[in-house]
């Protein structure tokens, strides 16, 4: 009878240690299997030999070896090596970790496009793809289809040239302010204007009509796209204006203060 | 400071200072060795040495490799003394950096070899590639020769183990470690370390199956 199979006696047989016997079923099985008594028979022989390989020394000067690599590890190495080694205690990676961080954060908070000062403006684009070039004024009335008409300074508003590019500075009284000179010396980029250095536009309530007209372009861009097939995209974007939205859309026709009964705005 | 009065007095402190030494336990003298007692941290070198050569080169089977391999565990040892814990015994620390150096050296060597055109052989489905390793065939002159060989055979053959089988191979069968300390040197359930040997001993069986 077998009690057990041949795997199980093998596995037995690779976990018997070298003086132990099997137990009895598996002994009783040996007696039947002649492949599983070779393994037995290998498995013996195979630990006996493997025990008998024995241990090898360790050589004579072993603690003399020890003894001088630490104390080569106890002296301090010297130079610039030494630092990237060690570190001062804070790991080397560490510090070219946050050597990046600091040189990314210095690269992504300096001001872009240095070039633009803040207070500029660029130069505003008329809706029909030119560039306008004309000098513009505070009195500049728009019409409603882009024309400007000139008005003479007696509707209340004091006129005052904007330093455009190409537009020399009017003599005159200007505010002081600090760095002023900027406005003598400094030459504006081409359609930039500096508001900053401006004077106030003063708006008179005592006139019977006084009209403020502001010079942003009412009519809006329209873009229309032809594709391959025949379709057709129209895309229409809105006129851009700072500051005066309101007034301009209110009924895009120059804006009257008098008529508004407002007083001052 | 107290003084020696008597020659008889000094065999007394002889007798007594002796068996003391041999008493202090590895955890006290590597204690004393972060203190900066340089004899105590030689008397635990003295009492690992062997041990630790042996069980590296029968990992390796390269012995100025395994003499540098156990430096480098004692030099490990010493550096960390201060974070040592003792709820291990200190042979199973030490053993479990010894084969920590030890499988990392195999692992370099293997990323060493570029090329290994016996791994192509002696692959089975499931199992990891054993390389193959062809028995001499040519005959022996004599028998102590034939010993030898068979030593040889038998050392390269467990050089040849995967890493996974050849340590608690030899830490049964070589170093005689019980499968409980294996299996705290090695950081795993004793149930696998039971299992990887019975293993390691198959793979081992048929390797030498022609010097058995």
């Amino acid at each position: 009878m077998k009690t057990m199979d041949c795997r199980n006696v093998r596995s037995e047989i690779n976990l018997l240690e070298l003086h132990d016997a099997l137990t009895n079923d598996a002994s009783a099985h040996l007696v039947n299997c002649a492949d599983c008594r070779e393994v037995a028979e290998q498995s013996a022989s195979l630990r006996t030999l493997v025990a008998s390989l024995g241990n090898v020394t360790a050589p004579e000067n072993f603690d003399m070896r020890l003894r001088a690599r630490l104390a080569r590890d106890r002296q301090p190495a010297s130079g610039w090596m030494n630092f990237w080694r060690q570190g001062n205690g804070v790991p080397a990676y560490a510090l070219a970790f946050a050597l990046i961080l600091l040189v990314g954060v210095v690269v992504f908070l300096r001001p872009r496009g240095s070039e633009q000062v803040a207070g500029t403006i660029p130069p505003a684009a008329s809706l029909n793809g030119t560039t306008t070039e004309k000098p513009l004024t505070a009195t500049t009335a728009l019409n409603g289809s882009g024309r400007t008409n000139p008005s003479p300074g007696s509707d209340g508003i004091q006129p005052a040239p904007l330093p455009l590019a190409g537009t020399p500075p009017t003599p005159g009284p200007r505010p002081r302010r600090a760095g002023s000179e900027l406005a003598g010396n400094q030459k504006a980029s081409p359609g930039s204007r500096e508001y900053s250095l401006m004077p106030a536009v003063t708006v008179s309530n005592s006139d019977a009509s006084p009209v403020v007209s502001l010079s942003a372009p009412m009519q809006p861009l329209v873009v229309s796209m032809r594709d391959d097939r025949g379709g057709k995209r129209t895309i229409s974007l809105p006129p851009v204006s700072f500051g005066s939205q309101k007034l301009i859309q209110s009924a895009y026709q120059p804006v009257s203060l008098a008529s508004s009964g407002k007083g001052a705005w | 400071m107290s003084t020696v009065t008597s020659l008889n007095e000094l065999d007394f402190v002889a007798v007594l200072t002796a068996p003391v030494v041999d008493r202090v336990s590895d955890h006290a003298l590597l204690a004393a060795a972060e203190a900066g007692d340089e004899d105590a941290f030689a008397e635990l070198v003295g009492r690992y040495r062997n041990q630790i050569t042996s069980y590296i080169y029968r990992m390796t089977n390269d012995y100025e490799g395994a003499v540098d391999l156990a430096q480098e565990t004692f030099v490990r040892v010493y550096r960390a003394a201060s974070r040592y814990q003792t709820t291990h015994a200190f042979s199973t620390y030490i053993y479990r950096i010894a084969t920590n150096l030890a499988i990392s050296e195999l692992r370099k060597r293997k990323r060493r070899r570029l090329v290994s055109m016996t791994g192509f052989f002696d692959t089975r489905d499931g199992q990891e590639p054993v390389e193959f390793n062809p028995p001499d065939s040519r005959p022996l002159q004599d028998v102590a020769l034939v010993d030898t060989e068979r030593r040889t055979a038998v050392k390269r053959a467990i050089s040849t183990l995967p890493e996974k089988y050849r340590a608690p191979l030899v830490l049964r069968d070589v170093e005689g470690k019980s499968y409980d300390e294996i299996a705290s040197i090695l950081s795993t359930s004793e149930g696998t370390v039971k299992s990887r040997i019975s293993r390691a001993r198959g793979f081992l069986r048929d390797k030498m199956r022609d010097y058995l």
